[in-house]
């Protein structure tokens, strides 16, 4: 059993290097890595040179009460907190990609009719899928986490400590983990759907469902508002109504689950550096818990999906 | 040739018959609808939220014997609550559109029906109008919806009628989105007519919409010192919008490339003239509509470039016989 769903799991990422669509993908994250340290880099260094103007200004006026460095106690981790706008945006879509195309493309060849008259088993079939996928997000996430640490490295000029880079390679760790997540989903629809446009666009309703409605309702803030790194730890609503939808909701919103660990972990806030990723798990323990558990039924509704998937079905249609 | 053997209008009225049939695209306008109401309702709620903080807080000072005269209280604008829907209508405006382009493509190339058309005396020119015609007629029905459904939330919601001037703002704005969804219309129906396979003109599709609606103005909106911090970097500072304006002249160049990447997206131009027209922008907040289009007229002009370019290509892939990839 073992070796047919490492079979399937070879075949799945070999199938992917050799499509164009897997490489435009990676091709995507490679660059959207590096643009994100580019970008943490340049507006960080150009805020600097705002502030110390603003100080000229305000000295020249007169005035005796010298404001703030508003980014004093921000980690050098903060230079790459676009990554975590880009991981639930670009990250999560792309994964819905690579799951909806593991499975669409046997449907749309006729392989699938193929596969399971020979002796290998749904199980492991699904399994060797999950796998596949599994280790093409781990192959681009550890690329991703690579440069990272470089860029940051060489910005900073000195080796990261053992505790952040420790923080960074949890970053990473969660972000596969949310990016798997909608992978599974891409999937379990690619075996679900009667036809491939809604095997792909309701994976991508869900995600806007996951990224701005539910974090909306948890926040007040309208979508493109979610979009700023600036606002992940600040999202209070206002009222009665919406602070209580907050603390329901809360948990559940698997983006907004994400992206407070993440600013946590990327030490957003001043007082990031004293809490420990441990401490930030536990902080955030419910809506962690129930991401896993999303994640769990998402891969058990594909593995069951497949189990009763009809072989014989006809052609699908677009 | 009567109007009932048009081409253009029988495959324009084909079109919009079989496309309302579609799961996809009922299951989308639905998502739309329920996002309307989300949107409104929650704007509303975080209003009231505000209103009563107010009220809190001024109660406090006068019971600490202070004046409350520094405090200004919120101020209410039934429009301003529809940013949550233009934010909306940029990113799911612009996937009902792929979907209606990849839609009119999926179903010919699926039964091979492009090529019996083809064969018969309609000219290629008249396939891509009647199609554009259908789907435009489509979408303005699916605006003229969003806009009753404005007009009736704002109404149960927040308990306000909006004026003929609000809705004449609306209806512009709604024009500005029609022009916006037509663009991934365009692009999609390009793309699937191109491409040998129609789930990868799809996925292409959906890349470049995550590029020109979210990453573009994402990059944008990060650069902007402003932005670096909730509530506003300059105000955290007490630093007023005069002296702001002076200290970032020394960052032209910077503020001049972020402005460029903001300017290379529809999505922003978009934004830009919708926030402005409902006043979202405080700087356009109870300016009149010459003002409005006097300063902002750029945004328009781009938008219209952005879809005659677009449209150009259009007819351009189908006129020419050997960019269309017939085979599914």
């Amino acid at each position: 059993m073992v070796s047919n769903i490492n079979t399937i799991a070879k075949n799945e990422v070999k199938t992917l290097f050799k499509e164009k669509t897997f490489i435009l993908i990676l091709v995507i994250f490679i660059l959207m890595t590096l643009l994100s340290n580019y970008i943490g880099w340049s507006s960080r260094t150009t805020i600097e040179n705002v502030f110390q103007e603003t100080i000229k200004k305000v000295v020249s006026s007169g005035s005796r009460q010298i404001p703030v460095d508003p980014f004093t106690g921000i980690s050098i981790l903060s230079i790459i907190k676009n990554m975590i706008v880009y991981i639930f945006l670009i990250g999560s879509l792309l994964a819905i990609i690579i799951g909806y195309n593991s499975f669409l493309r046997e449907r749309l060849s006729g392989v699938s009719k193929i596969i399971f008259s020979k002796p290998i088993e749904r199980k492991e079939f699904i399994l060797g899928k999950i796998y596949g996928i599994l280790f093409l997000l781990l192959l681009i996430t550890i690329t991703s986490f690579l440069i990272s640490l470089i860029s940051i490295s060489l910005i900073t000029g000195k080796i990261l400590s053992l505790q952040l880079v420790v923080k960074l390679i949890i970053f990473y760790f969660l972000s596969l983990i949310y990016m798997f997540l909608f992978s599974i989903i891409g999937l379990f629809f690619s075996i679900f759907a009667k036809s491939s446009s809604l095997a792909l666009m309701i994976p991508v309703i869900i995600w806007i469902f996951i990224s701005f409605v539910l974090p909306e309702l948890t926040s007040a803030l309208n979508p493109t508002a979610l979009l700023n790194p600036a606002n992940i730890q600040s999202t209070l609503p206002h009222g009665k109504v919406l602070i209580f939808l907050q603390e329901i909701l809360k948990p559940f919103s698997v983006s907004d689950t994400y992206k407070v660990i993440s600013g946590s972990l990327l030490e957003l806030d001043s007082t990031g550096s004293s809490t420990s990723a441990l401490n930030i798990l536990i902080n955030n323990s419910a809506g962690f818990i129930f991401m896993i558990a999303l994640l769990g039924a998402a891969i058990f509704g594909s593995y069951y999906t497949m189990l009763k998937f009809d072989a014989t079905e006809e052609e699908i249609y677009e | 040739m009567s109007n009932f053997t048009n081409p253009v209008i029988v495959i324009a009225k084909r079109e919009y018959i079989d496309t309302i049939k579609n799961k996809l695209f009922l299951t989308l306008i639905i998502f739309i609808l329920l996002l309307t109401i989300v949107s409104i309702t929650v704007s509303s709620l975080d209003f009231q939220g505000k209103v009563t903080d107010y009220k809190n807080s001024i109660q406090i000072l006068k019971n600490l014997g202070k004046t409350s005269d520094t405090q200004a209280a919120p101020q209410f604008y039934p429009l301003q609550m529809l940013r949550g829907i233009i934010n909306y209508l940029e990113i799911i405006g612009a996937i009902l559109g792929i979907i209606l382009g990849y839609l009119s493509i999926a179903k010919e190339k699926g039964k091979r029906t492009l090529q019996l058309i083809l064969s018969r005396p309609v000219k290629r020119s008249q396939i891509i109008s009647g199609k554009i015609s259908g789907n435009s007629l489509l979408i303005i029905s699916i605006l003229t919806i969003v806009l009753l459904f404005i007009f009736l939330i704002i109404r149960e919601v927040a308990g306000v009628i909006l004026s003929f001037s609000e809705i004449t703002r609306v209806v512009l704005t709604l024009l500005f989105s029609f022009i916006y969804i037509m663009f991934f219309f365009c692009l999609s129906f390009i793309l699937a007519l191109k491409m040998k396979v129609l789930t990868q003109a799809l996925i292409i599709c959906l890349v470049i919409w995550l590029v020109f609606v979210l990453i573009i103005p994402q990059i944008g909106d990060t650069m902007d010192p402003d932005n670096q911090i909730p509530g506003g970097f300059f105000q955290s500072l007490n630093i007023n919008k005069l002296q702001e304006k002076e200290i970032m002249s020394k960052f032209h160049t910077y503020e001049t490339t972020r402005n460029a990447v903001e300017e290379s997206s529809i999505t922003k131009h978009y934004e830009r003239i919708s926030f402005a027209l409902l006043g979202i922008k405080d700087t356009y907040n109870g300016k009149n509509l010459h003002y409005i289009f006097k300063d902002r007229w750029m945004d328009p002009v781009w938008l219209l470039s952005f879809l005659m370019i677009i449209l150009f290509l259009q007819y351009f892939v189908l006129l020419n016989k050997n960019t269309v990839s017939w085979e599914n």
